[in-house]
């Protein structure tokens, strides 16, 4: 049992790392939609945040960076969209 | 002795030498078989964040709003965090738990945060017509040095949340949580570790994202940062435009009870209709096997009343099987087979403060209950 299991952990590892090494190639991106990018990561567990101001935003959204696995890409679009919505700093 | 009898007995010590010889011999091979892969995996991981990370942004428009936001306002340090009073009812005993959890952020620049979540629960529990002695248990549940290496990797050091399944990391906090009640596997992911981990997330395409942790933990005896000695990673494929995550966990305890835990995980926060599906599986042979579903429906549509709106319908089904082999792993499992259901009703008051409520049946080897539970909670940021 151990062993089957080891050896799918490694197939489906090794299998996303392999398209993970792939994916180095340029491809064409898009600038991430904020509101979509939010609407997509974050509200996947909790509802809507209190009202934050801009420097707070800047904190709250790296540590959810960390937490949520978002890329620094996406973190700075929720940021900039929270950011938008902030009331002053 | 004959000389045929020495030569007899001269073939089978040298059979047995070459025999276990040739044991040892596979069991370094394979050890230098787990430890390449274990190197090449490493490997991989860190050439193909590094690969991607020097990618510039292809189409070189950046996101010019968000860099502005960026360049405009320095961070300030935050406090957040949640309060929350819970009660459970049975046939045995009715409990009350009290929970604060302040959340403390500390930006360092723009490529780190301190970051650090202490919690208190006190428990007070009413049993056989008397109150127990009210008990409180506190312990730091992260205090962590993220450094922000590149735009797919993360550096954490110190105490952190273990990445193993996703309950603890993402659902844990009080004012997240559909159900009050945690789900039964949760002993085995309800712990700290003291060490340190890389995570990070890598876009395979537009449609696809490859997220991982991996993470190493040193054994610590106190009370309030606790931890054990023990490695593991958790890896998944996001899929944004579904929003589906799916992922497995790997654990291995290296204590002086050594066991392994395998963990998967899977969300689906379906797009056309409010529906939130999110599911965690187990297998351990010293913790024990087990699973949970849950599926929670925010009646957000229009047609619905102003209370409804702020609603939301929740089902959890659960079981666990006891561990296969009887080791002192210090997890707190249930005792014992058992299947639970849930079902709950959630309410915003406003969007910091939630009630709910929620009731629940467990099948158990020992016996068969009903559970209620009642609770308020609230989450700040100042």
């Amino acid at each position: 049992m151990k062993t089957l299991w080891f050896c799918l952990c490694s197939a489906l590892f090794f299998s996303m790392l392999s398209v993970a090494s792939f994916a180095g190639s340029p491809q064409p991106e898009r600038t991430p939609d904020g509101e979509e990018v939010y609407k997509t990561n974050c509200t996947r567990c909790h509802n809507t945040p209190p009202s934050l101001t801009e420097r707070q935003t800047r904190v709250v959204v790296s540590h959810m960076r960390v937490r949520a696995n978002l890329t620094e890409r996406d973190a700075k679009a929720v940021m900039h969209y929270l950011a938008e919505n902030a009331r002053g700093n | 002795m004959c000389l045929h009898q020495l030569s007899y007995l001269f073939f089978l010590k040298t059979s047995f030498r070459r025999n276990h010889r040739a044991e040892r011999q596979k069991e370094v091979e394979i050890n230098m078989k787990f430890r390449s892969v274990n190197s090449l995996l490493f490997v991989l991981i860190t050439a193909t964040v590094f690969v991607t990370a020097q990618n510039p942004d292809p189409t070189g428009t950046g996101n010019q709003a968000a860099t502005e936001v960026e360049k405009g306002i320095a961070p300030i340090p935050v406090i957040t965090g949640g309060l929350a009073l819970n009660s459970s009812f049975d046939t045995r005993e009715a409990a009350l738990l009290p929970v604060v959890a302040p959340i403390i952020l500390v930006p360092l620049g723009k490529h780190a945060l301190i970051e650090s979540e202490f919690e208190a629960e006190s428990e007070v529990v009413h049993t056989e017509g008397h109150w127990e002695p009210v008990t409180l248990e506190k312990g730091v549940e992260y205090a962590q040095l993220d450094l922000f290496l590149n735009k797919y990797m993360t550096l954490v050091a110190g105490r952190y949340a273990t990445p193993f399944n996703f309950y603890k990391e993402r659902l844990d906090a009080r004012w997240i949580r559909n159900l009050s009640a945690e789900p039964m596997i949760f002993g085995v992911e309800d712990n700290s570790s003291n060490g340190a981990m890389l995570r990070g997330a890598i876009p395979l395409s537009s449609s696809t994202q490859l997220t991982y942790s991996g993470f190493f933990s040193a054994l610590t005896n106190n009370l309030y940062v606790g931890a054990d000695r023990q490695t593991g990673m958790r890896s998944g494929l996001f899929f944004p435009k579904p929003r589906f995550e799916a992922a497995f966990s790997f654990s291995r305890r290296l204590g002086e009870v050594k066991f392994n835990s395998y963990g998967a995980d899977m969300t689906w926060n379906v797009r056309r209709i409010p529906l939130d599906i999110r599911s965690e599986a187990l297998i351990s042979e010293a913790a024990g096997d087990g699973y949970w579903v849950e599926a929670a429906y925010r009646l957000s549509s229009p047609r619905f009343t102003k209370f409804l709106r702020r609603s939301q319908a929740v089902l959890r089904g659960e079981q666990y099987f006891g561990a296969r082999v009887a080791l002192d792993t210090g997890l707190e499992m249930p005792e014992g087979d058992a299947s639970r259901i849930f079902s709950g009703w959630n309410y915003w008051i406003t969007d910091a403060v939630r009630t709910s409520v929620a009731f629940g049946r467990q099948f158990g080897s020992a016996d068969n209950h009903n559970i209620w539970t009642l609770g308020i909670s609230y989450r700040f940021v100042r």
